[in-house]
């Protein structure tokens, strides 16, 4: 058997055996769907129905609230005074106070009487619904019927279609950063998670002084890309359990208790903050079959290549950095050279949340297209289809980028990686690319 | 074949300062062979350079009669003075996959490391991990590790150290019986007694140079006090000859120094003449320890 694959064997085989990578592996999943459990619990403990008795003095809004999201309003015409005295006896929840003086124009004075707190939900569902019935009033004494309102208040949904050789396509903004944010999240987290245990598995090598050993056995390059590839698999090993375990889990959870989640959706869009969260997130659609068509949109194939590509490119040449910092540093973490290694990172990340905004800038290019920077930036712009020149330039300059880095890192591994002891500062491990070897 | 490894004039440049200047030894094909010298005069970074751990730029290294390349070194061993191994790994795990890298198949080296093991009787630590061992523990599994693909050369830096009376023997007599069966023993170390114990040629390193090398008797006689040992019954003889000057006495032994234009038969001829009962007389040549401290001392003044 080759020799990098036995190194690539036991990277692998000894971090899966750990205790700590199965309950890591078992417990994400476990953690999602805990969340989500507590979630449905909640909604459902919080989905009791209020029973309301509107004590209207006015008229205005006489059997006109609508019973809705575990609201249920009756009326009466019981002086509010003696109502207090008798609403918890008839088992009703709270009093909607309208006074007297209510006046629709500076509609101030309604009260709502309880002796215990109004969710934020519903206070904010019975105050729209409140509006909704002044306004329609107001309305009608201009003489303006409600269906000409609903046609001028019509919000405008802005259909973007993007120009190419091909002809013209509907483009999406809303999927395209969703799913270019999530890429260049999912890679982010990659490089941190698992360049981080490059470097701890080359310290360890380094500290326990098996190093020169292995080098006496194997090539410091072998050695090196053993270990990086044996954490990818790894890596990889990890991410894909996930896909099965969270699937499983929700494909369960979604069977047993469909009715549920369809009540917490209602809950969550009778909520202010869950109402904004989604118009957010629905974007410019306004029906379900256009969401559909803009899926279909997508080039589901050219996606998973995309990110497979910068996935990899950007693993690799971020693990060879970290294991080249890893070589390079003494017995302490040296945190400066490791942070020359994750500025850069950081820096990708923020450029990349702000893709969604500018995804054409001159930052956002050039950033797609540096070898350090492309892979979380490009993965974010991807969606927003950037021209082919641009892609190709960012695909070449990553294999040239990660060729260079790799070679650049593999000297200073094999330097460092037998250097005890003292401490290396930048300049020397700079001069360390200029050894000969061979 | 004559010369398992043989150097000439390979030069290691780190940083503007020789780490091995200029040097060239040859090493007998089964035999074992000292390289001795202070810290940091250069022996580790030779050893790497036979190992191809780092390559000369200067010089060339020859294994066998070939020039050394790449996959020679599955046919060495090398335990480095700083022991490494991986401590979380168990230590059949971790013999097996060091075998594996120097070209055994997996089974091979399952079968070579039990028997090794059981050799060094440390067959019962097979499923512990290393960090439960002691020092002197892991020392044995490192020596396994080095040997265990039956390399035709051993390289081993400062063996002992960390080791018992008893494993310590246990492991000289391994490396004896290695020997025999044909391999060859590079032994770096600067504990000189072992050296005089085992080694039948050394090279001594100052500050990247050699400085010294031989044969150990042929070194030793070479530094030569003519210093004689002479024992006697009854009375002392006298030394009033001016050839001899008496060094020190001690309990029916005298020490005498021959001057350089006599013979030690003339010393003899001396004392049989007093009529003096000698019953022993033999040189007494400077240890390897004396002419190390010497030779650095001297070189490093210079």
């Amino acid at each position: 058997m080759n020799k990098i694959l036995i190194i690539i064997k036991r990277e692998y085989v000894t971090r899966v055996r750990k205790k700590l990578f199965i309950i890591t592996t078992i417990l994400t999943p476990v953690g999602f769907a805990s969340i989500f459990l507590v979630q449905m619990f909640l909604s459902s403990v919080s989905s009791e129905t209020k029973k309301i008795i509107v004590a209207d003095e006015t008229g205005i809004f006489k059997n006109k609230l609508e019973n809705k999201d575990h609201l249920e309003f009756s009326y009466s015409d019981i002086k509010f005074e003696e109502l207090k005295k008798q609403f918890k006896e008839k088992g009703y929840s709270g009093i909607l106070h309208v006074p007297a003086d209510f006046n629709m124009y500076t509609p101030e004075g309604i009260e709502y009487f309880s002796d215990e707190q109004l969710g934020l939900g519903p206070q904010s569902g019975i105050e729209d619904m409140l509006t909704d019935i002044i306004r329609t009033d107001k309305l009608e004494k201009i003489d303006i019927s409600p269906t000409l309102v609903d046609q001028l208040s019509k919000s405008v949904s802005l259909n973007t279609i993007v120009v190419s050789e091909q002809g013209e396509k509907a483009g999406n903004t809303g999927l395209a950063s969703g799913i270019g944010f999530i890429m260049g999240t999912i890679i982010y987290i990659v490089m941190f998670i698992y360049g981080g245990m490059v470097m701890r598995g080359v310290l360890e090598e380094k500290n326990n002084r098996i190093a020169e050993v292995i080098i006496s056995s194997v090539k410091p390059f072998e050695m090196m890309m053993g270990k990086i590839i044996g954490i990818a698999m790894v890596g990889l090993t990890q991410f894909v359990l996930w896909i099965i375990l969270i699937g499983g889990i929700f494909f369960v959870l979604g069977s047993m208790y469909s009715n549920q989640i369809q009540e917490m959706q209602q809950a969550q869009q009778m909520m202010p903050g869950g109402q904004m969260q989604m118009q957010q997130q629905m974007g410019g659609w306004d029906t379900y079959g256009k969401m559909q068509e803009s899926v279909s949109t997508i080039n589901i194939p050219w996606m998973v290549f995309i990110f497979l590509f910068y996935f990899l490119g950007g693993y690799f040449i971020y693990a060879s950095l970290f294991a080249a910092v890893g070589a390079a540093t003494g017995d302490e973490p040296d945190t400066s050279l490791n942070l020359i290694i994750t500025i850069p990172v950081i820096i990708s990340f923020f450029i990349m949340m702000n893709v969604p905004n500018e995804p054409h800038s001159t930052l956002a290019v050039f950033a797609s297209i540096f070898p350090l920077t492309s892979p979380i930036v490009m993965a974010g712009r991807i969606g927003f289809e950037p021209p082919m020149w641009q892609v190709i330039a960012s695909m070449v300059s990553l294999i040239v980028g990660f060729l260079l880095i790799v070679w650049m890192a593999a000297k200073i591994y094999r330097t460092g990686i037998l250097m005890y002891g003292k401490k290396n500062s930048l300049r020397e491990v700079v001069k360390w690319l200029f050894y000969k070897y061979n | 074949m004559s010369n398992i490894v043989e150097l000439k004039n390979i030069s290691k440049v780190y940083l503007k300062t020789a780490a091995v200047d200029d040097v060239s030894f040859v090493v007998p094909a089964q035999s074992i062979f000292g390289m001795l010298g202070p810290n940091g005069s250069g022996k580790t970074t030779t050893i790497r350079m036979i190992t191809s751990i780092i390559m000369p730029d200067n010089g060339q290294v020859l294994f066998g009669n070939e020039m050394l390349q790449r996959n020679h070194t599955s046919q060495m061993g090398y335990m480095p003075e700083e022991r490494g191994l991986y401590k979380k790994m168990k230590v059949w795990e971790q013999l097996v996959y060091l075998a594996q890298l120097k070209g055994l198949s997996a089974k091979d080296a399952k079968k070579k490391v039990f028997e090794w093991m059981e050799r060094l009787n440390i067959k019962d630590w097979w499923n512990k991990r290393v960090e439960e061992l002691s020092k002197g523990m892991g020392q044995k599994i490192q020596f396994v590790s080095t040997v265990v693909h039956e390399p035709k050369l051993i390289i081993l830096d400062e063996p002992f150290s960390g080791l018992d009376p008893v494993n310590a023997d246990l492991i000289k007599n391994e490396i004896m019986r290695l020997r025999d069966e044909g391999a060859t023993i590079i032994f770096s170390t600067h504990r000189m007694e072992q050296v005089e114990e085992i080694c039948e040629s050394i090279v001594l390193y100052n500050k990247g140079k050699i400085i010294l090398d031989g044969k150990v008797d042929e070194v030793r006689r070479r530094f030569r006090q003519h210093n004689f040992s002479v024992k006697y019954e009854g009375n002392a003889p006298a030394m009033s000859d001016f050839r001899f000057k008496v060094q020190s006495t001690n309990d029916h032994e005298l020490i005498v120094k021959i001057a350089d234009d006599a013979q030690p038969k003339d010393l003899l001829r001396t004392l049989i003449n007093q009529d003096c009962n000698v019953i022993g007389f033999n040189e007494i040549l400077p240890s390897l320890n004396e002419i190390f401290i010497q030779q650095i001392t001297t070189t490093t003044h210079e």
